[in-house]
């Protein structure tokens, strides 16, 4: 333990010693630096290989306008992108541009690591008003603007044609089009198309987007969190019923894998995956069968996706924060959301509405795309985060591991979660 | 005696003030021999478990300045009901692990200490896993623990039994997990065990078998007692050894299913690393090291009631 405690402790301080000393010799060069001198800058996220060369070719274009800023791209994966930030920021390390969740917005608003960049909003060529208003609520704070958006996509559900076709089941969409794609309705199809090895549907990535199944709960008039997220309200009979069918689906109808299982999508073995649309990403790959995507089904009070969201922020006591701004600047131009919209839903209204983001290969088809994704943003909600989501996050998968070990009942374990969740609300 | 004193008197002084000098100049070279072993553990080690002391007593979050709160750290360990769910299961790790570790390393030592040709293999085999990263180790037993396609339960299936979910029912998990690590590190004891079987006096062998006892006499009344210096040391390694595990958990089960396999170290990096709280996660740090020295000291204490012979 001291060995290990240890270790930590060396590595802050000399992270902290290695800070120190180049921000001096950093603050030594600007004085006397020009414009035009060499500058490095990080852009930090969580993107896979496909996302890279996106950005790879994104940061050439910037080049030929900025040759003297030097972009370095680092990628860290998604679970530990939170955490690693955090650490950066303790160690005064982190990077100049970096992608921010909506999930963990407000943990880095509120200890200050975000810098205000509400000056574009000034630029006349950026044309800010381009911007949905309702994707900018979310970096928004006393006037002032933490982060720019660069994808929002609602939740849709993927889907494996072939499997629907071979049981004989009528696909989601043409449950769409006849109107009776209900929760009820998609409980029946999951247990018609699963068979030994095959499960009907997944909600899960990585055993840990329980958020999904908020779509269930949303639809039915229940919620996780009160209006001003003071208390915990998924304890309701809503709320049973969510985890009730995740239950059914699991253990009963075997229509659902169960923990444990690691079943892509990819693999043909699932029929029906619940992700948000940049998932299409990994789903273009998808050679061995035929997939379309579809919207969720509906529940008594309607269809509400789950509106997921990032952006790209400009981290604090970066050494050299105009250039990083002009960078940022150019990521969030139409010239560069054009460009992320091959995977993700753009949020300005000029490059959502435009044929670039629909028309890329191996995509499902356009009417697809329009009635899963762009018809669906006015009822995607957007599930805020919490300044102690991590803390949140971990009382609820708790919550779940109980469930997949069929150790207590959906009522028990939504009242285990109210219990340790309130306090952390209060 | 002129000359005499003369000697007396010079020689002893300027011996002296000779030696005064040589004395001062060798403890000189000699702490800066030891300077770096020193300078290392008062950097490495005693700083930061003196500085952690300090964290244990304030509100750290990681981000902004730790704010003195006094003992609360320890007040909300005491009312924690997952720390004692924590404790408890460190407890049943150690119980599991230690004397499965113990007896099997010393097992295969019995088994591989007969020079045959080709014995080495068996030894290298077995020591191997010693050599390998934990994390290496821990993803390749988890997907032999894998659910569905494990190798585990691809072996059951062929026999017509459907495999359990090993590392998600919370029945089986702590096990699988006790099962791998024992595994890992039995090289490292059953070595030590060759060692010490090897030094043990043939002629008490010979002495016992004159007086009529048995294989298994042999062993509980001549080697066991030979080798109880590394049967204590074994145990206390182990011991301390099974405290502080970390990496097979984090790697297998993150501590799931639930918190059943959850241990100290585990509980102290998810309260520093994930939810930020590196006052508390200090103070559980200090307890486990206030256990760790406890059972040391026992161990300590009792060796001269079973431990043999010692130099």
């Amino acid at each position: 333990m001291k060995r290990k405690i240890g270790l930590i402790f060396l590595t802050l301080l000399m992270i902290t010693f290695t800070a120190a000393c180049s921000n001096n010799t950093e603050t030594g060069s600007k004085e006397n630096g020009s414009k035009d001198e060499d500058v490095e800058l990080t852009f930090m996220m969580w993107g896979n290989e496909a996302h890279q060369e996106v950005y790879n070719k994104l940061i050439a274009k910037f080049n030929e306008t900025h040759p003297n800023i030097n972009v370095t791209m680092e990628s860290v994966p998604f679970p530990d992108y939170q955490q690693k930030i955090t650490v950066l920021a303790a160690g005064k390390e982190l990077p100049d541009v970096g992608w921010v969740a909506e999930r963990m917005a407000p943990q880095f608003m509120e200890n200050g690591l975000l810098a205000d960049v509400s000056s574009f909003k000034d630029d006349k060529d950026y044309n800010m008003d381009d911007f949905f208003p309702s994707t900018l609520d979310l970096f928004e704070q006393d006037n002032k603007l933490y982060g720019i958006p660069f994808s929002t996509p609602p939740m849709v559900m993927f889907y494996n044609k072939n499997l629907f076709v071979d049981a004989g089941e009528k696909t989601p969409n043409e449950h769409v089009t006849a109107g009776t794609w209900t929760w009820e309705q998609f409980e029946k199809s999951a247990k018609a198309i699963s068979s030994n090895g095959v499960y009907g549907a997944n909600f899960f990535r990585d055993w840990n987007t329980w958020i999904a199944l908020l779509s269930h709960t949303w639809a039915n008039g229940g919620d996780l969190f009160n209006k001003d997220q003071s208390k915990f309200t998924w304890n309701s009979p809503q709320g049973i019923e969510t985890l009730n069918m995740l239950d059914r689906m699991m253990f009963k109808d075997s229509s659902h894998p169960k923990a444990g299982e690691q079943v892509s999508f990819e693999s043909g073995k699932i029929g029906m995956f619940f992700d948000v649309y940049s998932y299409v990403s990994a789903a273009r790959n998808v050679k061995d069968f035929e997939w379309d995507i579809a919207p969720l089904p509906e529940g008594s009070e309607g269809r509400f996706p789950m509106l997921g969201q990032a952006g790209y922020g400009l981290f604090k006591d970066s050494k050299h924060p105009e250039e990083a701004k002009e960078l940022l600047k150019f990521f969030t131009s139409q010239e560069g959301i054009t460009a992320t919209s091959t995977f993700f839903v753009p949020p300005r209204e000029s490059v959502l509405s435009s044929d670039a983001f629909v028309n890329q290969p191996n995509n499902p088809p356009a009417e697809s795309i329009k009635r899963a994704v762009i018809d669906e943003m006015d009822n995607a909600r957007l599930q805020a985060g919490h300044v102690e989501w991590q803390k949140i996050d971990t009382a609820i998968q708790f919550g779940f591991d109980e469930l997949f070990g069929q150790l207590k009942k959906p009522e028990d374990i939504l009242k285990g979660m109210e219990e340790k969740i309130n306090p952390i609300l209060k | 005696m002129e000359s005499n004193v003369q000697t007396t008197k010079v020689l002893p002084t300027t011996g002296k003030k000779r030696r005064k000098k040589f004395i001062g100049s060798e403890a000189f070279y000699g702490y800066l021999f030891v300077s770096p072993m020193v300078i290392g553990f008062l950097l490495v080690m005693l700083f930061p478990l003196v500085y952690s002391i300090y964290i244990s007593l304030t509100d750290w979050q990681l981000l902004g300045d730790p704010n003195f709160i006094g003992s609360e750290n320890y007040q909300r360990l005491v009312n924690d009901p997952d720390f004692w769910v924590v404790l408890k299961n460190t407890i049943i790790f150690a119980a599991g692990l230690v004397p499965i570790n113990i007896l099997m390393a010393l097992l295969l030592a019995l088994l591989l200490q007969k020079s045959l040709p080709g014995i080495g293999l068996f030894r290298t085999a077995i020591f191997i896993p010693v050599m390998t990263s934990i994390v290496v180790w821990s993803i390749i037993w988890k997907y032999m623990f894998g659910t569905e396609e494990g190798f585990i339960n691809q072996i059951l299936a062929a026999v017509g039994i459907d495999g359990p979910a090993w590392l998600y029912d919370p029945d089986l998990a702590m096990g699988a997990v006790i099962v791998v690590s024992a595994l890992k590190n039995v090289g490292l004891n059953m070595v030590l065990f060759l060692a010490a079987l090897q030094q043990v006096d043939k002629n008490l062998y010979e002495a016992s078998y004159l007086d009529g006892a048995n294989r298994l006499k042999q062993f509980t009344n001549v080697t066991l007692p030979m080798i109880t210096p590394t049967v204590f040391l074994t145990l206390i390694l182990t011991v301390i050894g099974s405290m502080k595990v970390f990496g097979q958990i984090y790697v297998m089960t993150n501590g799931g299913p639930g918190n059943t396999t959850k241990v100290l170290v585990y509980y102290i990096w998810e309260n520093a690393f994930k939810l930020f709280d590196f006052g508390y996660a200090s103070a559980i740090a200090l307890v486990l090291f206030v256990i760790i020295l406890f059972f040391t000291i026992i161990q300590w204490s009792a060796r001269r009631r079973w431990v043999f012979h010692e130099e």
